[in-house]
């Protein structure tokens, strides 16, 4: 289903979210990275390691790469690893690195894409410093599987972060929330994609998962200490963070 | 959370005396304390930080090595990364400190402030007039963030601090230091004036903390002249001062004087956090939305018939603290019960609001009764 769903968007997706969202899902994601603050290792021998998982587009990725940018042009050491489910996104974010020269290496981390499924990662256990996911877990069947993953490929003291549709606490903006949802989103999909089902899917899913402060619980059963949770735009989206224990 | 204990110290040590000395008072007819009765307050804090032993926090602990890296990386949280990861701990593990850069920022204003009082607190203050200790409180402040100030980086530390999203922060922490000031400088206040000596020494702490940004002066030699001759403009205003128009006034011009100046001074570096737009527009929605807060508590107290501030959410479980300046709070007490809607709104607009003055007459009553 999944897969179905974002091969047919795959080209469009950016544009597609644009429309939805008024342009403030680059403000979110801008605050995603920015709170993840990357910085690379004093040892390059030992790189600082960032697993954006259904990362396809590149959307974290590059924003990381980004922060990562020595304007001297030396070596950064930080590797990042671009996972999806989807092998045409990680196509488009494969080609849209390549376009913007985040794969010359030069003053720039390291950056591989790999296909690989969330609950299956194809990673060694303690080997990522932080595992992002952002508008991508609830796509995931079990997210729990999905938790229990991130929580072993991560290094202990590593990060896990989330960012995903959330609830909007405030009743009234709810409801203008739902209404626009139901009704805009569908219809504009439609309009940009021609991919009405993709975008019905996408509402619907958003309300079936678990709330801010249910996702916080899933974080914490997973092994997870330090979890919280930060409500942007009246919590349309929520930033979701948890680190994995030191070993004492 | 980052220093909740220090928070709700530093907190109580914003209220007025009879805010503190009632809290105290109650809880030590609980658990009696007398050892702590009628020491100064940072005498208690000083005992307290040994009871903590800083050295075992590891949040104090990286904020303390990351200051060494500000030179190298500024304000940020590269410096806080660098320090956690000299502790041997990961390197996005800065993740953990929630303001992010701020932290670093605000840890180094405790710093200086604790530095202040045990420097204070070391000096022969008997011997001393209250003008004397007042400039001696502040050299020392100032001159424990000196290093700083010579290479540039506090105006940019000022500049962080007055970002929308940190002004709360910012301000009670500078609310901490001049009560502080004026505790060691022997102050104890209980009336309106407590609001005018704080919103005073705001003023003289905060145009002398810019005018060292720009002091060239061998050793800050022009800095401490200046403190010394606005610390005279004061007292000559201190015992005239007294309408809430002054005080209104002297708060006023501290803050937006500190705001406004390290924001020119820091300019080019606030152009470089223009990147940082969206964090801005998020957290500034986020006060927005705690000072909503504050005001529906507010409303909800008033409704309920008592004293704002008083509400369980803002109960804190304490420690036990200083009773001393039972006498002063006392009179404060009566003082706060003749005029409650004046001394309410007042109380609403300082950093916190705690304890009623039923409470605190309650407590008067018990202070008389030791007494």
């Amino acid at each position: 289903m999944v897969g179905g769903v974002f091969h047919s968007v795959a080209d469009r997706y950016d544009l597609m979210n644009d429309f939805m969202s008024g342009t403030l899902h680059r403000l979110w994601k801008d605050e995603f990275v920015s709170m993840l603050g990357p910085v690379e290792s004093p040892d390059p021998s030992d790189p600082v390691r960032y697993l954006d998982m259904a990362g396809g587009t590149g959307d974290i990725s590059f924003r990381i790469a980004e922060a990562l940018r020595s304007r001297s042009g030396k070596p950064v050491a930080a590797e990042i690893v671009v996972s999806d489910i989807n092998p045409s996104m990680l196509g488009v974010g494969e080609q849209r690195a390549r376009s913007k020269g985040l794969l010359d290496g030069r003053g720039l981390p390291a950056m591989s894409f790999v296909e690989a499924d969330a609950e299956a990662l194809p990673f060694e256990s303690d080997t990522f410093d932080s595992y992002t996911i952002a508008f991508g877990i609830r796509n995931v069947t079990h997210v729990d599987r999905a938790l229990a993953e991130a929580f072993r490929v991560l290094r202990p003291g590593g990060r896990f972060m989330c960012l995903e549709f959330s609830r909007v606490r405030n009743p009234v903006l709810a409801a203008a929330y739902d209404a626009y949802s139901f009704n805009v989103i569908p219809a504009v999909g439609q309009a940009v994609t021609g991919d009405r089902d993709s975008y019905q899917y996408l509402v619907e899913s958003i309300r079936q998962f678990p709330n801010q402060e249910a996702f916080k619980g899933m974080i914490e059963d997973a092994g997870f200490v330090s979890a919280r949770s930060r409500d942007m735009t009246f919590g349309v989206v929520a930033i979701h963070s948890g680190f994995k224990p030191m070993e004492d | 959370m980052i220093h909740s204990r220090g928070m709700i110290r530093a907190v109580r040590r914003c209220l007025p005396a009879w805010a503190r000395a009632g809290r105290p008072l109650r809880s030590a007819a609980a658990a009696p304390n007398w050892a702590e009765f009628g020491r100064s307050l940072t005498e208690q804090a000083a005992g307290h930080r040994d009871e903590e032993d800083l050295f075992h926090d590891p949040e104090l602990a990286i904020l303390d090595e990351a200051l060494d890296y500000v030179e190298e990386h500024g304000w940020t949280r590269a410096a806080i990364s660098a320090g956690a990861q000299k502790l041997g701990y990961p390197p996005l593990s800065h993740g953990m400190f929630e303001k992010g850069d701020f932290a670093l920022v605000r840890h180094a204003m405790r710093r200086a402030t604790e530095a202040m009082a045990s420097q204070l607190e070391a000096m022969p203050l008997e011997a001393m007039t209250g003008d004397e200790r007042i400039i001696a409180g502040v050299r020392a402040r100032l001159e424990h963030l000196a290093p700083f100030v010579s290479s540039g980086s506090w105006a940019k530390a000022m500049a962080l601090g007055a970002l929308p999203q940190h002004a709360l922060d910012t301000s009670t922490e500078l609310g901490v230091t001049v009560d502080e000031l004026w505790y060691l400088a022997g102050d104890r206040s209980a009336d309106a004036s407590w609001y005018s000596r704080r919103g005073l020494l705001l003023g003289v702490f905060a145009s002398t903390e810019l005018y060292m940004l720009s002091d060239t002066s061998e050793g800050f030699s022009d800095t401490w002249e200046f403190l010394r001759r606005r610390v005279a403009d004061v007292s000559l205003l201190g015992s005239r001062a007294g309408s809430a128009g002054d005080v209104a006034a002297a708060f006023g011009s501290g803050l937006s004087s500190l705001a406004g100046g390290a924001f020119s001074l820091a300019r080019p570096f606030v152009e470089a956090q223009k990147g940082h737009h969206s964090e801005a527009v998020h957290s500034a929605l986020g006060s927005l939305g705690s000072v909503a807060e504050l005001f529906r508590e507010a409303v909800a107290d008033a409704a309920a018939g008592r004293a704002p501030g008083t509400s369980a959410s803002r109960r804190t479980a304490d420690e036990p603290a200083e009773a001393a300046s039972g006498a002063g709070a006392a009179g404060g007490a009566q003082g706060e019960a003749a005029a409650p809607s004046d001394d309410a709104r007042k109380r609403d607009s300082a950093p916190a609001g705690e304890g009623t003055g039923d409470e605190a007459g309650a407590s008067d009553g018990a202070a008389a009764d030791r007494a």
